[in-house]
């Protein structure tokens, strides 16, 4: 193992300031920049805290231990030390995809160091099982995989992507698009495989902390009946719907879902008063 | 202007409009051609990724999707299509985000994308094979070095150190650990004046000569034995062996090692002493004591032709029966050595008449043991091949330990049988039973009973004799020994030669 500091393997990044912490962690498939379109309106009230999960982004290849990260234990266990190092409190964390069922095996292992979950598509299962619809079938992963091994040139590391030119998006650096969604190949794999058979319904009553379950009105990776079912389970959840297709509101609706987290947020605070 | 509808109909590409959650909103005849739809299925029913297989629509959601809403354009993003018949089709995709007065669309250019699907697919097993094989060679590689190691390790507690030969020049190369045959006390370079400046001088032609033979080649093998006179003083003894190991384009190299044998030398040196020592007292036992002992006996026979009185007569019949059963033992001794020494018992095997040679021992033995009753009984007729004088010392054994252990009131009785295969020779006594505990190595040396009176003490070498003479004959000889049955050793002997 590295003997980095989590903020360093993780490429943290801190910004904004406020009396509570607030961290985004990304889904499977690319990194933090994922939330470039909420995470800065969060940071003129909060400290809000990003980061890559080892395997993606620009964190340290090197610390990818297939061993250590061949259950999503692996990922929480690097979030409860990135929650140590960078936040005083208990924090609100933000979980896309993957990472929401992170924050749920963190939040199990470490509680006092969160104050609620934010889930964004999040799925706690992905393979159908008897009655359980998670939307997809082995043979569907397996194709996944296949698609993932097949687009080996697309994915490797060493062909700089091509990019068409956003020329309506000049906000976007050079910096940014040349490594946006890109790792190396055999991580992401291993990560895909990881990511899509696990399965974390067992531990969903242990959560107690007040989550949000953000789900997209139509979203092929989350369908709507696995937030029924998340709603169903999770102790203490609260299932909001925002109309949005496809598996990431956070960048094609960000306004409905900072509208939504805001609301949770209010909810939260209304309940502390009178308590 | 016209003909720019019938461009992007006719593109050599797939061309495609879709809104922003992918429903498709135009599509060229190219693409609908290549995906085998027709546009009417297309526009305003399907959406693209409607059009992908299950990972790679997982794969357009987590991925490219993000992607090119983040960069606002994606390129060579590549994927595989359904077509209507269900394959899959590889394509390659450009894709840009429009916005055209606040609406937003997608505009997507696809390529048919088969050869590279091939090639990429190539690439990936190459990588794989390269991933095996690199995995082979480092599995390979730490095979070799424990394989090394073990060698280096067996080299240092064998004392062996390796040299090497250019053939071509002849150059001889030595390990640094060569340098502690030199009497070093650390491995250090050692080059060939030094080490042949070392050799000592006697020896120094002989193992040059050697090598110049394996150097030309006329033998494969180079072996020589030299001694180093060492910088501490020490004299080693040092084997030299070589062998030339044939290369594909028929070079030549010669690899050796030098054996440090400076000990076993000695220990050769010290067993071949020993051996020589024992062959001495070979030669001592067989004539200096033999002799003698035949002239007493000899002496005692012309004495009796003198009309001794009787007291005399039976001192010179003690001293004829003392001298005979010494130069029994003498012969006996004899024996064993030279099976000890690994020559076996000589035995001239010739076509004899079993039955008149048996009778001819038993009749000599009853002089010999005058106390009792020995009786010969024939079976079956013709002759049998054996050493005559190997098989009455055979008898004589038998007889002598029958007489030795058994009840001297019954007769012992010698049965010579002729069979078909074999002809054998039974000693039979009654008496004590053989202990069952000496059974198994009864026909070691020295082992014997040990209730024995001591007149017919012995080293113990008589039936060790018998099983030698007997496998020289390719016999062998087996014993029974029961209460009510007596005691019986049978000699078995091949009939056929």
């Amino acid at each position: 193992m590295s003997s980095r500091t989590a903020r360093e393997r993780h490429d943290v990044n801190v910004a904004g300031d406020g009396p509570v912490t607030m961290v985004f962690a990304h889904g499977f498939g690319c990194d933090q920049r994922m939330w470039r379109l909420m995470a800065p309106t969060y940071a003129e009230r909060f400290r809000t805290v990003s980061y890559d999960l080892v395997g993606s982004g620009r964190s340290d290849l090197a610390a990818y231990d297939r061993d250590k990260y061949a259950s999503l234990q692996g990922h929480a266990d690097d979030l409860i030390d990135i929650i140590r190092e960078t936040a005083d409190g208990p924090v609100m964390f933000v979980g896309h995809s993957v990472s929401a069922m992170i924050g749920l095996l963190a939040g199990i292992k470490a509680p006092e160091l969160f104050a609620a979950h934010v889930m964004l598509g999040p799925s706690p299962c992905y393979i159908n099982d008897g009655d359980y619809v998670g939307r997809f079938t082995r043979a569907d992963i397996d194709s996944l995989l296949e698609t993932l091994e097949g687009n080996y040139l697309g994915w490797s590391s060493t062909m700089a992507p091509a990019i068409m030119g956003a020329p309506d998006r000049p906000e976007l650096g050079a910096e940014l698009t040349n490594s946006f969604c890109r790792t190396d190949p055999d991580i992401a794999a291993h990560f895909a495989r990881v990511t899509f058979l696990s399965d974390n319904r067992e531990d969903l009553p242990q959560l107690h902390a007040p989550t949000l379950v953000l789900q997209c009105s139509e979203d092929l990776i989350a369908p709507l009946a696995v937030g029924e079912y998340l709603g169903r389970t999770l102790p203490n959840a609260t299932v909001r719907i925002i109309d949005n297709v496809g598996h990431c509101p956070h960048l094609s609706a960000p306004c409905a879902s900072i509208a939504a987290i805001d609301d949770f947020l209010a909810s939260l605070e209304a309940r502390s008063a009178t308590s | 202007m016209p003909g720019w509808e019938g461009l992007y109909d006719d593109a050599p590409c797939g061309l495609l409009v879709t809104a922003r959650d992918g429903a498709i909103q135009f599509a060229n005849l190219t693409f609908c051609r290549w995906i085998g739809s027709g546009r009417d299925e297309l526009i305003g029913k399907r959406r693209f990724q409607d059009l992908l297989s299950m990972g790679g629509r997982i794969f357009h959601q987590t991925h490219w999707a993000p992607l090119l809403q983040m960069q606002g354009s994606v390129a060579e993003v590549k994927l595989d299509l359904l077509h209507r018949d269900g394959r899959p089709i590889p394509m390659v995709m450009n894709a840009v985000v429009r916005e055209r007065e606040g609406v937003v669309s997608h505009e997507l250019a696809l390529f048919v994308a088969e050869d590279r699907h091939t090639y990429e697919r190539e690439l990936l097993l190459a990588r794989k094979r390269a991933e095996q094989s690199l995995a082979t060679q480092v599995e390979a590689q730490r095979a070799l070095e424990l394989a090394e190691a073990q060698l280096r390790m067996a080299m240092e507690a064998a004392d062996l150190y390796v040299w090497e030969v250019d053939a071509q020049t002849g150059e001889r190369t030595y390990e640094p650990r060569v340098a502690l045959l030199l009497g070093y006390a650390t491995p250090q370079p050692v080059d060939l004046a030094q080490f042949a400046a070392l050799v000592e001088p006697l020896d120094r032609e002989r193992a040059l000569q050697a090598f110049e033979r394996v150097l030309l080649a006329s033998t494969d093998l180079f072996r020589a034995t030299y001694r180093i006179n060492g910088v501490d003083g020490r004299q080693r003894t040092v084997l030299a062996t070589a062998r030339a190991i044939g290369e594909g384009d028929g070079a030549r190299r010669i690899v050796g090692l030098l054996d440090d044998i400076t000990e076993l030398s000695g220990q050769r040196a010290a067993a071949e002493d020993r051996a020589l020592f024992a062959e001495q007292m070979i030669g001592i036992v067989s004539h200096d004591l033999r002799n003698p002992l035949s002239t007493i006996k000899l002496g005692t026979q012309l004495l009796e032709r003198t009309h001794p009185t009787p007291s005399q007569a039976k001192v010179q019949g003690n001293i004829g029966r003392a001298a005979a059963r010494a130069l029994t033992l003498v012969g006996d001794l004899l024996d064993f050595t030279r099976t000890r020494m690994g020559q076996g018992l000589p035995v001239d095997v010739k076509q004899v008449d079993l039955h008149a040679l048996v009778s001819g021992c038993v009749e000599e033995l009853a002089l010999a043991h005058p106390a009792c009753a020995l009786v010969h009984v024939r079976h079956g007729q013709g002759d049998a091949w054996a050493d005559a004088d190997r098989l009455c010392q055979l008898i004589g054994n038998l007889v002598s330990n029958a007489v030795a252990y058994g009840d001297l009131n019954a007769p012992v009785t010698v049965t010579s049988r002729i069979g078909a295969a074999h002809s054998s020779v039974v000693v039979h006594n009654t008496g004590p039973v053989i202990p069952p505990d000496l059974m198994p190595t009864l026909f070691q040396p020295m082992v014997r009973g040990t209730d024995v009176g001591a007149a017919n003490r012995s080293v113990g070498l008589g039936l060790y004799i018998v099983s030698q003479i007997a496998r020289a004959h390719d016999g062998d000889v087996i014993v029974s020994s029961a209460v009510a049955e007596g005691t019986a050793f049978t000699v078995k002997l091949p009939r056929i030669q």
